[in-house]
């Protein structure tokens, strides 16, 4: 009476039972329904758990908790994707130790289109912060699927590029679908719900967990083509991905950054070890093998139209600007304009779109 | 023999006239004080005796008993020591009754008879002025001071025994008297900070002009050592010069306190009162048993400056909010409701996070949770009265060496000057002074807008990511810009300039 998903449902919600022992038990069995059929002597046989794991195991299988289950999936409007069902994605289906369902939120995005992973740390810098997004904006205009994790940093700024592009993309949690966190990107889930979808393997109402964010982690680099690292630490959660995504035989691409910084030696190691270079989008693009969208590429903007549309003082402005912030005293330097009349003049140019404010007091070209 | 001696005691920063009673009667020799004397009048009893007698009077062994009238209100302080020896004095005959009629006194005694000053007296002074007295005894050191009531003949005197000669004939003292002209005229510039110090972050000056201009609050962002200090420090020496009637209000407030030096009887500059973050709440806004004035009042007429603003108290922060709005603060204690003015200026700075780097520097690794948490220690309703929100850039050593001759302060302050007469032609009929006092329906009446200018500052919301409580902000803004430019109606590029100056709506510190 019930579908397979929904004993696959099951199978995902019992705790203390690894992602390992899960599958083990789905490749003896060869599907979750039989395994809920099964008793308990037998599946003592093919998995070596504790005593109270073949307990929950054995407790759980009542309709009363599977109906209660099932209408708390419809409450919340939450879907639940088993990896038998067709909707599951075949990207992450291949990968070693496929979740054995997912929950998802939002439309899950056709996965035959390409997918790029872009992560990095918690503790980002501005600049890793302003690429992340850079990146994901280009690859949207490619329509490349942006994968992140939505945690605060480089993962929001991935998925805030994507939005802005109006584009899909996908958060991996490691918590249930139904928790926001971080709490403050509430706003950011909502969105990429409506543009995408969000994705977890663990039941509603799972709070987040040291231990499952090296775990969610495979998830995101499974469901991605590549993976970009921003900014990590050597022992940053972003080489974690890295690792999944080389075992799972995806590209990886590290940005380079400060050797100074801590917040670089991550995706140096990586560059060390023979990760693709990533400098430009189009490095992606190519390894990818995407045809690059001539007309929607932002920096393919054609510079004379753009320049014949402002006056004088605007165009002098402008032309002072590079895709490098620069602060309003260095513009006023340059330009040697009247201030009040400068930043008039930047306002201006703001409105219309062809610069952006960055913190600072700085400008850049947009 | 009972006698009658005219004195004075304070609320808030305003002096009325006590009157101090002395009667000596036969009886068991008793010394009382009665009238709600706080313990500092009390122990007045001990050093009049002692003064008295070191002067070389007799102390009259009688019953001696003292009332200081209105009963009803309580006293403080030393000031009724010199009324009370006077009124004692006139009891034994030392003094004929007849001359100190309708003299005022006040004065601290010294064991040895010597007159010390007290805090107050312009005030003190300036109430019985007000009640018809035209001559008053005050210590010399508090006698320029006093002497600045026009009108007043003002005694100083150093000792009990003087004021004795004096009365009864023996010595003459010339009344102290000040040159209003010269106190005015002499070194106007006293401002040691310049704005021709400052080199770059012309961006942050020209806020700060437009802020001193407007009498807009002011918040400068910016990374350690931008100069948001240094900065803020000079902008008193744009503000227009005291007229003398804000020096004396200035002036009552410091005598209050208890700042005054003989040597700048009327305050000239206006105040800059930097408080350190760690300040409590009645230091603040004013406060004690008997209440006082806070920093808020000490800055009247003047530039309050918040260093480091996220660090302050958030109760302290939150307190500030009534005296921004109402131009004054009223404080009630059980010994009374007080109102002291506070029409002041906020400048604040504050890092942009708790590294202080955000934005500007490589270095910042703080969280966005992080920073968020570290600007939400600024209330929002508290950062709407903060009306101009700059960004201070980042120095650079190249930019110590740039050859552009920055402006100094005077030439800034002629604009500021000019554009406060357009404010106070504009508001004569309006009860505000001020493009920063404009409410909602003012400024639907004063800040019209052109088709042109209506189209700007919509197509600036849909695009700049604005908040809604910025538009009425970025229209007194322009208004002072406006005014500034000498132009009677608000431009384009007035909005537009204006806009740049709320940064802080902006959320790209998000």
């Amino acid at each position: 009476m019930y579908t397979e998903n929904d004993y696959l449902m099951w199978l995902s919600c019992i705790i203390n039972l690894g992602v390992d022992k899960r599958n083990q038990l789905l490749d003896y069995f060869g599907s979750a329904e039989d395994i809920w059929k099964s008793d308990r002597d037998e599946i003592s046989k093919v998995i070596n758990v504790k005593e109270n794991v073949l307990h929950t195991i054995i407790r759980t299988k009542t309709n009363e908790l599977m109906e209660k289950r099932l209408s708390l999936l419809r409450e919340k409007n939450i879907q639940f994707v088993g990896v038998s069902d067709i909707l599951y994605p075949d990207k992450l289906r291949v990968i070693h130790q496929p979740p054995v369902g997912i929950y998802v939120i939002g439309s899950i995005p056709d996965f035959t289109f390409p997918s790029v992973a872009i992560v990095g740390t918690r503790k980002c810098s501005v600049y890793g912060k302003d690429i992340a997004y850079l990146f994901a904006r280009e690859l949207s205009q490619n329509n490349v699927i942006i994968v992140s994790g939505m945690a605060e940093g480089i993962d929001s700024a991935a998925h805030r590029g994507a939005l802005a592009e109006d584009n899909v993309t996908v958060a991996v949690f490691g918590n249930g679908v139904d928790i926001c966190y971080p709490a403050f990107n509430k706003e950011l889930k909502e969105k990429i719900i409506q543009n995408g979808c969000v994705i977890s393997e663990y039941p509603p109402g799972m709070a987040p967990k040291p231990y499952h964010f090296p775990a969610r982690n495979r998830i995101i680099s499974g469901l991605s083509d590549a993976a970009v690292i921003i900014e990590g630490s050597e022992k940053s959660g972003s080489l974690i991905t890295a690792n999944h995504a080389l075992e799972q035989g995806r590209d990886v691409f590290a940005v380079p950054g400060d050797i100074t910084q801590k917040r670089s030696d991550g995706p140096n190691k990586l560059l060390k070890q023979g990760a693709y270079v990533l400098t430009q989008t189009s490095d992606i693009l190519e390894v990818l093998r995407i045809e690059p969208e001539q007309n929607n590429k932002i920096n393919s903007k054609n510079n004379k139209n753009i320049t014949q549309a402002l006056a004088t003082d605007e165009k002098l402005l402008y032309d002072c600007m590079g895709e490098n912030p620069i602060s309003v005293d260095e513009l006023f330097i340059k330009t040697q304009m009247e201030l009040n009349n400068l930043q008039c003049v930047l306002t201006m140019l703001e409105i219309k779109g062809f610069i952006q404010k960055v913190s600072g007091q700085r400008y850049m070209k947009v | 023999m009972l006698s009658k001696i005219i004195s004075g005691a304070l609320t808030g920063i305003d002096g009325y006239v006590v009157e101090t009673e002395v009667d000596i009667s036969q009886g068991l020799p008793c010394f009382e004080i009665v009238g709600l004397p706080d313990s500092a009048v009390k122990e007045s009893k001990d050093r009049v005796r002692t003064s008295i007698k070191n002067s070389g009077f007799n102390f009259p062994v009688k019953r001696i008993t003292v009332n200081l009238a209105p009963a009803n209100t309580r006293k403080e302080g030393p000031s009724f020591d010199l009324p009370i020896a006077i009124g004692i004095l006139t009891c034994i005959e030392e003094i004929n009754n007849q001359n100190v009629k309708g003299v005022f006194f006040t004065g601290e005694l010294s064991l040895d008879g010597g007159v010390k000053p007290v805090s107050g007296v312009l005030p003190l002074i300036y109430g019985a002025f007000k009640s018809g007295i035209k001559k008053c005894i005050v210590p010399i050191d508090n006698a320029e001071e006093a002497a600045l009531v026009k009108g007043m003949e003002v005694i100083g005197v150093r000792s009990l025994n003087e004021v004795v000669e004096y009365f009864n004939g023996k010595i003459n003292i010339d009344a102290t008297t000040v040159n209003y002209d010269k106190l005015f005229s002499e070194d106007n510039n006293f401002y040691e900070a310049d704005f021709a110090d400052v080199k770059g972050q012309d961006n942050v000056k020209r806020a700060l002009e437009i802020a001193a201009a407007g009498l807009h609050n002011i918040l400068i962002i910016g990374p350690p050592g931008a100069g948001k200090t240094m900065m803020a420090k000079r902008l008193p020496s744009i503000l227009p010069d005291l007229t003398f009637e804000e020096s004396m209000e200035i002036t009552k407030i410091y005598s209050v306190s208890g700042f005054l030096k003989n040597k700048n009887a009327l305050v000239k500059r206006r105040p800059f009162r930097a408080p350190h973050h760690t300040i409590s709440n009645s230091a603040m806004v004013g406060g004690g048993r008997i209440p006082k004035p806070g920093e808020v009042s000490l800055s009247h007429n003047g530039v309050l400056f918040l260093d480091e603003l996220p660090e302050f108290n958030r109760n302290v922060l939150e307190e500030l909010r009534q005296p921004l709005e109402d131009r004054q603060v009223t404080i009630s204690r059980i010994n009374g409701t007080m109102t002291f003015p506070a029409n002041l200026m906020v400048a604040a700075s504050m890092n942009p996070c708790p590294c202080g780097y955000y934005g500007y520097s490589e270095k910042c690794s703080c969280s966005q949770s992080k920073v968020d948490k570290y600007l939400g220690k600024i209330s929002g309703p508290l950062l709407d009265r903060l009306d101009i929100q700059v960004e201070a850039s980042a120095v650079n050593y190249d930019d110590f060496n740039v050859s552009i001759k920055a402006e100094n302060s005077s030439t800034i302050k002629k604009r500021v000057v000019a554009a406060h007469k357009i404010q106070k032609e504009r508001y004569k009929n309006e009860n505000i002074y001020f493009n920063s006092a404009l409410s909602a329906a003012q400024i639907e009446k004063y800040c019209k807008l052109g088709k042109a200018e209506k189209e700007i500052i919509k197509s600036a919301f849909e695009r700049l990511n604005l908040s809604a409580r910025a538009y009425h902000k970025i229209l007194k803004i322009s208004r002072t810009i406006a005014d500034l430019s000498g132009s009677e109606n608000i431009g384009v590029s007035h909005i537009a300039e204006a806009i740049q100056l709320r940064n802080l709506d902006r959320k790209f510190l998000k």
